[in-house]
């Protein structure tokens, strides 16, 4: 929307509310009424013992509250930034079911269960982000993000499956409980690292973490909703659930603390090269994942807590920031930061809104008091690697800071220069939400423990050792203040540099060259390409090309079967009886098969490939199959004579040999060598002899003939010459009208002359 | 042998249909061109006849009659229904494409009939004799079926080329066989099975003769490296002949798998597992790889069946009876989707213009959103997006490899299957993110839409309960 277009506070719309207002209210009418965890199961595919099993526990319960509280605020905000567009009905329809992807997949207990709501997570945010959909940008990212969280999702899938045969259950809380039985299986690094790879996906980890930023050309409220406080944070929950089951696995913790910091880290670094509000924001939001991430991997019980903290304080933070870079964008027509300055005068709530969530973002290492004393305590044996780890915690909180002082000071306090036009502030729908949820982070975070029993009882879940005695105690003010003044200076100086570093950060192009997202771009083009090679040089429709390959892969599958078979060539040859006969009969197909190869004119043609048949005809009678033989030469004869019939019609002969063919030569001496070798082969083996035997025996007493092959044709199988004298009449009636010519070519040219 | 007149009950559907086939073939000769509808009316009664017998003689115990040729099963009773089913379908969507292209002719009808006795005597064949004899019919009927428009060039290429490439494969098949009863001294599934069970075999005989089986086997499915007719075939026929092939013969394919490689080689199956695996690799890679390079919906189908073809044969090959289940599951519901994808298709297709490019498919969510929903769901299931049927085939599937330690192969299959998204997506980014090229209104009978509606819907109710299909299919292998 352009500066000044105003259209209302969409408050007609606000009906939607409703919906997840009313699972809020739910949900905390049911926390306060029974105690956790509620679980139930219905059966669903009871013959792979798949079942719809619910369990909601403390996590579950906190992942909930955030999905329906955040999702109250989020709906409200929907109705006023997309007041008065067109398909704004797609929203209100895909956003509630998103929801309940969302709330499903937290309090899923069957793995398959799980895997549906997460790929139905993934599938309604490709319809949200697609919202703007004549925008090229718009569509690419929407499916990119599909692409690689639905790809990831489908890695997590096997990880998930493999856990479930490892445990002969398919419940997390089965797999979680049967855990420790299965920590030698062979298969669990691949489990892990499937799952995982569900999980970082999702959660936007290096490097898969380049469809965050991307995604931000969805409207705003997806992006404070999906890629703020839920859907990115599902990786996070999965990673939370896990943890109890493999949190002593040195393999869990390299992996987890490894990502989250080189995602922490990579991307501060490019939160500096981003000039778009909402794309520094979304680069934060990738920091703060890869911190959660790290947290969850660190084997201590208070990381746990730090990390359910500070999932719930990011949501609470992030949300706020993204609606006002959302405002800025309504009011002014853009969300580049060079562009807009001073807009306190005009926009003075939502000023007020990004200072309350930028202080509380700011704030944010108090929610690591948790965690501070047991780094400590660990640091004592493995400083130097737990030393790195802080620094790297510093230095991505002190950006974190630096992209709080851009959304709250910059944009709002910096010098007024020439405004791009009538800016006024956004309707009361786009203000009361963020300011609510700022004025809740503030709360939460100077009084932590407002928050105590929802955290306590999400962080029980994930460290079950946790008393919340424990809770209070590990919470140590003085190492807090002295890391809390590390970072804001250097969040400060940041800041302060924000313009000098961007610039130095923007000339090296290599990032743009080399990073995952164009190793990204690079697969999906390479695909495209290989796809476009194959059509063109394989799928090309000649029929001769298709033999080729044919004949080629038939050589190589029989040469590889019979490579791995366990019997050697045994040459066990004798000599026929007639042999002369033999030698004529092969002589003569020898001769019909290399004609071909040179004749060029049709019908001749035709009659070397008759030859071919007679010949096989000829063997045939003097290998003792005259009936056989006959056949053989009947259908012959007619094939010939009718396509003889036939052929004159189709006009001018197309067919041009194309010089001589060394490939169709060594293939057509590899298939003949491979069909002797294979005969010659299957000649030394006993074959069996009980029909012969029987025919041989049953001759005489049974069909009172002396000679077996009359017996056989006329009396034993007496249908089967029936059927097929049947067959050669049936086919020669059938080809009777093509034998006349004169009356076929008259009745073409009548029906071309009188066409229908 | 002796004649029991009792024997002809586990066939009576494919007398049935056989009888009507015929007769509908003689009552078209003395119809009039505007009464043609007849045919069609009477064809589709022949198939729900068929579908309803095959259920009513089905049930109750395994019947093996005529010297055990033929066999009837918790299998042949749901597989023939299925088969039928599929068919009264193609039947249906078929009609009016056929209508307006002036190929409303008795032929067709009579040709497809023929085409699924061939895939009924397939599903009940107890030996290689008679599953030849099923294969046989159902492919000479489909070589017809392809060049039936004698008018198109392109159909009569595709025709040739499906010929010459098929007939290769029959003569590869009956190689096989040749030289599995050289070896076992029997044609006949049960008798091979206790050949094998007996250590009475040669084996390397043996060996080769499955490598020519399954090469066969491999041709008539369209797995990669013997697809390339798949391709141009699919594009050359008149849809409402691709629209047969992709379907309900795969069902067929994997009733003719089961049987020989499970009933039959089942004792040698480290023997052709390795095959299988091959097969089912180089299928979902190739067929998932080239789909995205087609900018023709036939030709994109065509690689897509390739590469379902590969997790078909992941179920195959697992060799166990969850994995038999799940091949059936998948081939069921596979040929359902493909019937409905081909049946949007020639929803989109009018007098003189085919739908077959896939910029056909732009803004239909403009044009028509209950059909670009119904299209959605198709190309969901077909991806193997959750909660439609296609996931959980493929899940079935997955988790029957899973079972035999084929973990690696199942991995490689959900890779794949990632890639294969894409293609799908692509569609369904077409009808709701793209405008419209045209905006003609579509033009369908009530019949079409309607089953059309529930042939989409289909996708959604099996998928969220797959529980009967699967427990059917289940018992169906026990």
């Amino acid at each position: 929307m352009h500066a000044g277009e105003q259209h209302g506070s969409g408050a007609n719309d606000l009906w939607v509310v409703l919906i997840p207002l009313s699972a809020f209210a739910l949900l905390a009418w049911g926390l306060t009424a029974y105690s956790l965890p509620w679980t139930f199961a219905l059966p669903w595919a009871p013959s792979l013992g798949i079942e719809l099993a619910f369990h909601i526990d403390g996590l579950s319960a906190q992942m909930l509250a955030l999905i329906t509280g955040i999702g109250v605020l989020v709906f409200t905000y929907a109705c006023g930034y997309l007041a008065g567009k067109p398909r704004r009905g797609r929203v209100y329809f895909v956003l509630p079911l998103f929801m309940l992807a969302m709330m499903g997949a937290v309090s899923a207990d069957d793995v398959i269960l799980l895997f549906l709501f997460w790929e139905m997570t993934s599938i309604t945010s490709f319809l949200l982000v697609g919202f703007n959909h004549e925008d090229p940008h718009a569509r690419a990212s929407a499916r990119q993000a599909l692409l690689i969280t639905m790809g990831g999702g489908l890695a997590m899938l096997g990880g998930l499956l493999l856990l479930a045969q490892m445990a002969g259950v398919y419940t997390l809380s089965g797999i979680i409980a049967a855990a420790p039985g299965f920590m030698d299986d062979p298969r669990l690094h691949l489990a892990i690292t499937l799952v995982l790879l569900g999980a970082f996906t999702k959660s936007a980890q290096f490097p898969f973490h380049f469809w965050l930023p991307n995604a931000m050309s969805a409207p705003t409220p997806v992006s404070a909703y999906l890629h703020s406080a839920t859907m990115v944070k599902l990786g996070i929950y999965l990673m939370l659930r896990l943890d109890p089951a493999f949190n002593d696995l040195l393999f869990w913790e390299v992996l987890l603390v490894g990502t989250g910091a080189i995602t922490a880290l990579w991307a501060s670094v490019l939160a500096l090269r981003e000039r778009d509000l909402k794309r520094i924001l979304a680069r934060s939001t990738v920091a703060a994942l890869g911190t959660l991430t790290l947290l969850v991997g660190l084997p201590s019980p208070g990381a746990g807590l730090a990390a359910v903290a500070f999932l719930f304080a990011h949501a609470v933070y992030k949300a706020p920031l993204f609606m006002v870079a959302g405002n800025i964008d309504h009011a002014t027509g853009t969300r580049i930061i060079d562009k807009v300055t001073g807009l306190r005068r005009y926009m003075p709530w939502s000023a007020a809104a990004a200072l309350l969530a930028g202080l509380s973002m700011a704030g944010l290492p108090l929610a690591f008091g948790f965690v501070s004393k047991d780094l400590m305590s660990i640091a004592k044996s493995e400083a130097d690697l737990l030393a790195l780890l802080s620094w790297t915690l510093v230095l991505v909180n002190a950006t974190a800071v630096a992209v709080a002082a851009v959304a709250a000071v910059r944009v709002f306090w910096g010098r007024v220069e020439t405004p791009i036009g009538p800016v006024r502030e956004v309707p009361w729908t786009m203000l009361a939400p963020p300011l609510f949820i700022a004025l809740l982070g503030i709360e939460f975070e100077i009084v932590p423990h407002l928050a105590d029993p929802l955290l306590i009882a999400a962080a029980g879940v994930v460290s079950p050792d946790l008393r919340s005695v424990e809770i209070s105690a590990s919470y140590d003010l003085s190492t807090l203040f002295s890391a809390l003044g590390l970072t804001a200076g250097i969040g400060i100086l940041l800041y302060i540099a924000w313009d000098r570093l961007h610039d130095r950060l923007h000339r090296i192009h290599w990032l743009d060259r080399y990073g995952p997202e164009a190793t990204y771009d690079f697969l999906l083009h390479g695909l495209a390409r290989l796809a476009a090679w194959h059509t063109r040089a394989l799928q090309h429709g000649r029929l001769s090309g298709y033999l080729r390959l044919t004949l080629a892969a038939l050589i190589a599958i029989t040469v590889f079967a019979a490579w791995q078979g366990e019997g050697r060539l045994t040459v066990d040859g004798y000599w026929p009886d007639h042999a002369w006969a033999w030698l004529v009969a092969c002589s003569v197909m020898l001769a019909g098969a290399l004609s071909t190869l040179f004749l060029q004119d049709r019908l001749a043609l035709l009659m070397a490939s008759g030859l071919v048949g007679y010949g096989a005809a000829l063997l045939f009678l003097f290998a003792g199959a005259p009936d056989l033989a006959f056949t053989q030469f009947m259908v012959e004869t007619i094939l010939v004579v009718v396509a003889a019939a036939v052929l004159p019609r189709f006009g001018a002969d197309p067919y041009r040999a194309e010089g001589t063919r060394w490939g169709d030569l060594a293939l057509a001496v590899a298939a003949g060598l491979g069909v002797i070798a294979l005969l010659l082969h299957l000649q030394g083996f006993p074959v069996d002899s009980t029909l012969p035997e029987w025919f041989a025996g049953q001759a005489l007493p049974a069909a009172q003939g002396h000679n077996v092959v009359n017996v056989i044709i006329v009396d034993f199988r007496a249908l089967d010459t029936l059927g097929e004298i049947a067959v050669v009449a049936f086919s020669l009636l059938a080809a009777l009208p093509l034998l006349r010519r004169d009356k076929g070519a008259r009745d073409h040219a009548e029906r071309a002359g009188n066409p229908p | 042998m002796t004649f029991d007149p009792m024997h002809l009950i586990p066939v009576a559907p494919e007398l049935f249909l056989l009888t009507a086939a015929c007769a509908i073939l003689v009552i078209d000769l003395f119809l009039k061109d505007e009464q043609r509808e007849a045919t069609y009316i009477l064809a589709q009664i022949a198939l729900i006849g068929t579908a309803s017998l095959a259920l009513l003689v089905g049930g109750g115990e395994r019947q093996v009659v005529f010297s055990g040729s033929v066999i009837r099963d918790g299998m042949t009773d749901l597989l023939k229904a299925s088969i039928c089913v599929i068919a009264f379908g193609a039947f249906l969507y078929a009609k009016e494409y056929l209508k307006d292209r002036n190929l409303f002719k008795g032929e067709f009808y009579t040709l497809g009939m023929f085409a699924v006795i061939g895939m009924l005597i397939m599903v009940s064949a107890g030996d290689f004799l008679t599953v030849y004899l099923g294969l046989e019919l159902l492919s000479l009927s489909l070589y017809a079926l392809v060049a039936f428009d004698r008018e198109s060039g392109r159909g009569s290429e595709a025709a040739m080329k499906y010929f010459v490439l098929g007939a290769i494969a029959s003569g590869m098949l009956l190689y096989g066989i040749s030289m599995i009863y050289g070896a076992t001294g029997s044609i006949s599934f049960a008798g091979i099975a206790e050949a094998i069970a007996n250590d009475a075999v040669n084996n390397t005989i043996m060996v080769f003769g499955t490598v020519f089986v399954v090469i066969g086997l491999a041709f008539k499915f369209g797995a990669v490296p013997f697809h390339m007719w798949a391709p141009d075939v699919y594009d050359g026929a008149p849809t409402a002949v691709t629209m047969i092939i992709a379907s309900a013969p795969k069902i067929a394919a994997v009733a003719m798998a089961i049987r020989i490689l499970g009933e039959g080689l089942g004792g040698i199956n480290a023997d052709w597992q390795g095959m299988l695996v091959i097969l089912a690799v180089l299928s979902m890679a190739l067929g998932n790889v080239v789909a995205i390079a087609q900018s023709n919906i036939k030709r994109m189908l065509a690689y897509s069946t390739i590469s379902h073809v590969g997790f078909i044969f992941l179920g195959l090959l697992a060799g166990s009876q969850s994995g038999y289940a799940s091949a059936m599951f998948y081939a069921i519901t596979y040929a359902l989707t493909a019937l409905g994808a081909f049946g949007i298709i020639i929803l989109l297709s009018r007098k003189g213009f085919e739908a077959d490019r896939l910029d056909d498919f732009r803004g239909l969510n403009q044009r028509s959103p209950w059909f670009a929903a119904m299209m959605l769901l198709l190309m969901f299931s077909m991806a193997g997006v959750p909660p439609t049927v296609g996931f959980f085939a493929k899940l079935f599937v997955l988790e029957a490899a899973i079972r035999v330690d084929l973990t690696w192969l199942a991995i490689v299959a959900v890779f794949f299957s990632v890639i294969g998204a894409f293609y799908y997506l692509r569609i369904v980014k077409l009808m709701y993110f793209d405008k419209p090229a045209d905006s003609a209104p579509l033009q369908a009978g009530m019949d079409t839409q309607i089953a059309l509606s529930v042939n989409g819907l289909a996708m959604l109710a099996l998928g969220i309960y797959p529980a009967g299909l699967m427990a059917w299919c289940v018992a169906a292998v026990a």
